[in-house]
């Protein structure tokens, strides 16, 4: 072997290597990616419910019997995935439980509850109910921050308006035909935001949409 | 000549295995996407999302909901200051209320509570403030067709809350300490960082200038996007066909050249990208299509359209 053939293999051997190393860290995404998809695949079969309260049906229609009304953070196990839209799934805990869910209601990873905090237009929070129930106001911080800053009154009214309104504790109270008793209002949280998902749902059901769609 | 086979074969080899990586399905990728996002979007922890790349919030302070509601009541106050004041029709607030919280709770932060304000302002515009506060004008809900399109807004607002982009601009910019050490002492909690100066920042001086940001400035063009994409998601999965914001967006982008009074374009003069964005994402994902619904025509126009707070915005 010449030097000059020498200098020949070395070159196409530096030529493939560095082929091979510009293509390296694709090939490591890759391979990352695979793992990533194998976990997704591992998880995108358990499922949580997401809402408040999701109706298991028995066939894939909101038309069919209820199997079951389940809360949120219910851990489910998918059985069939049906067509995207309904998918057939069973409880974890109870695997003999088992009927179709609609996919915006379950999420892939368990929800997080944040506070006491109501899911439309404030609400009661748990200081609040020690309290006598009052329906939820600024923060301590904003109350000081509109005093210090001298914001207008009427800035106050229209913030604490849209926390409370249109759904406040007033209407449900009202729903409710009077005042809460006094069981009623240790429930009165749980129960507040069973009446604004009903709101919600009644809401879908009358646009026909979701679950609702023919 | 075997040698430069393998050198192609070598550089081939990664692309074949990206192109068998793909995955087609829409459900599955949002599954795996909300999955990564419900993580990052209690706790404020670094996060580079799958294939979209997307810079979430940067590791350091955790912001909790607590300094989040705080920021989103003082920075709203800011906000009916400027905008005007809540719309004083019930049926308006009530309708628009539903619409956004039939799309939250589609959200993959549905556990947040979100508020939504129609301001009295014939300027067309709308805004995300942390915490979950959601202004919209008269003006903006003016220029809409139908319920879609109004889903589709709120849809794009609810993600911009859910990614905390607002928090994320805070973070991003000089005022962070400031901001964050002010809210701190505000609340009583200790600082976080120990080599903080004794004398805490004043937080209530700094509202001022991030209400004016996120009321006027609005979010970067990439983060728009991702809202753009996130909020179409969320509105799909209440129920609502996807063309909705996307439609929505075609409107103002042929209104840029004609309306340049509306403060909005000063801001915003990329809707024609913002589209073109949305519909290759439509494209992509394989939505499948949901006819129009006649219900939702009739309940636009009765709790929307024909309300006297709208009418008085055409007849100026």
């Amino acid at each position: 072997m010449t030097t000059e053939d020498w200098v020949s293999a070395m070159k196409r051997t530096f030529i493939i290597l560095f082929a091979c190393l510009l293509t390296l860290p694709m090939t490591m995404d890759a391979a990352g990616r695979r793992r990533r998809k194998g976990r997704s695949k591992k998880s995108s079969n358990e499922k949580y419910v997401s809402v408040p309260v999701a109706q298991l049906k028995q066939d894939k229609s909101m038309g069919a019997a209820t199997v079951a009304e389940l809360k949120r953070g219910v851990q489910l196990k998918v059985v069939d995935p049906g067509d995207g839209r309904w998918m057939k799934v069973a409880l974890v805990k109870n695997p003999g439980t088992s009927g179709w869910i609609y996919f915006n209601k379950v999420v892939a990873k368990k929800p997080k509850d944040i506070g006491t905090h109501l899911a439309l237009g404030g609400g009661i929070q748990t200081s609040d109910l020690e309290t006598g129930g009052a329906i939820r106001g600024l923060k301590k911080a904003s109350q000081s921050y509109a005093k210090k800053m001298k914001i207008k009154p009427w800035s106050v009214a229209d913030l604490h308006r849209i926390q409370t309104f249109p759904l406040s504790l007033k209407d449900f109270d009202k729903n409710r035909n009077g005042n809460l008793d006094a069981v009623e209002l240790k429930n009165a949280n749980e129960a507040y935001k069973s009446w604004i998902e009903g709101k919600i749902e009644a809401f879908l059901k009358e646009g026909k949409l979701g679950e609702y769609a023919p | 000549m075997s040698r430069i086979y393998l050198s192609l074969l070598c550089a081939l080899g990664p692309a074949l295995c990206l192109a068998e990586d793909y995955d087609p399905n829409p459900n599955e990728y949002m599954d795996s996407l909300f999955n990564e996002l419900e993580g990052l979007a209690g706790g404020g922890q670094a996060g580079q999302l799958l294939g979209l790349g997307l810079n979430l919030i940067k590791t350091g302070q955790r912001v909790t909901y607590e300094k989040e509601a705080v920021m989103g009541e003082t920075i709203s106050l800011q906000a009916f200051a400027r905008y005007g004041r809540l719309s004083s029709d019930p049926t308006l607030l009530q309708y628009v209320s539903l619409v956004g919280n039939a799309v939250a709770r589609a959200s993959f932060r549905p556990n947040t509570p979100y508020y939504f304000a129609i301001c009295q302002n014939r300027n067309p515009n709308a805004f995300a403030v942390p915490g979950g506060y959601i202004f919209i004008t008269t003006g903006l809900l003016n220029l809409m067709k139908n319920e879609e399109e109004l889903a589709g807004v709120l849809g794009h607002e609810i993600a911009h809350v859910a990614l905390q982009h607002a928090i994320k601009s805070i973070r991003a910019s000089k005022q962070t300490a400031n901001v964050l050490g002010g809210l701190d002492a505000l609340l009583g909690e200790r600082p976080a960082n120990p080599k903080q100066p004794k004398k805490r920042p004043d937080y209530f001086a700094l509202v001022g200038s991030i209400a004016k940001t996120i009321t006027e400035k609005g979010f970067p063009f990439k983060q728009e996007v991702q809202a753009d994409e996130f909020g179409t998601e969320f509105a799909y999965r209440a129920g609502y066909r996807v063309q909705g914001l996307r439609d929505f967006l075609t409107t103002l982008s042929q209104m840029e050249k004609s309306r340049e009074d509306f403060a909005l374009f000063k801001t915003h003069r990329d809707h024609g990208k913002r589209v073109y964005a949305l519909d290759k994402l439509i494209k992509k994902k394989g939505y499948p299509d949901i006819p129009i619904n006649p219900r939702l025509a009739a309940r636009f126009k009765a709790n929307l359209t024909d309300r006297k707070e709208l009418k008085e915005v055409r007849g100026k």
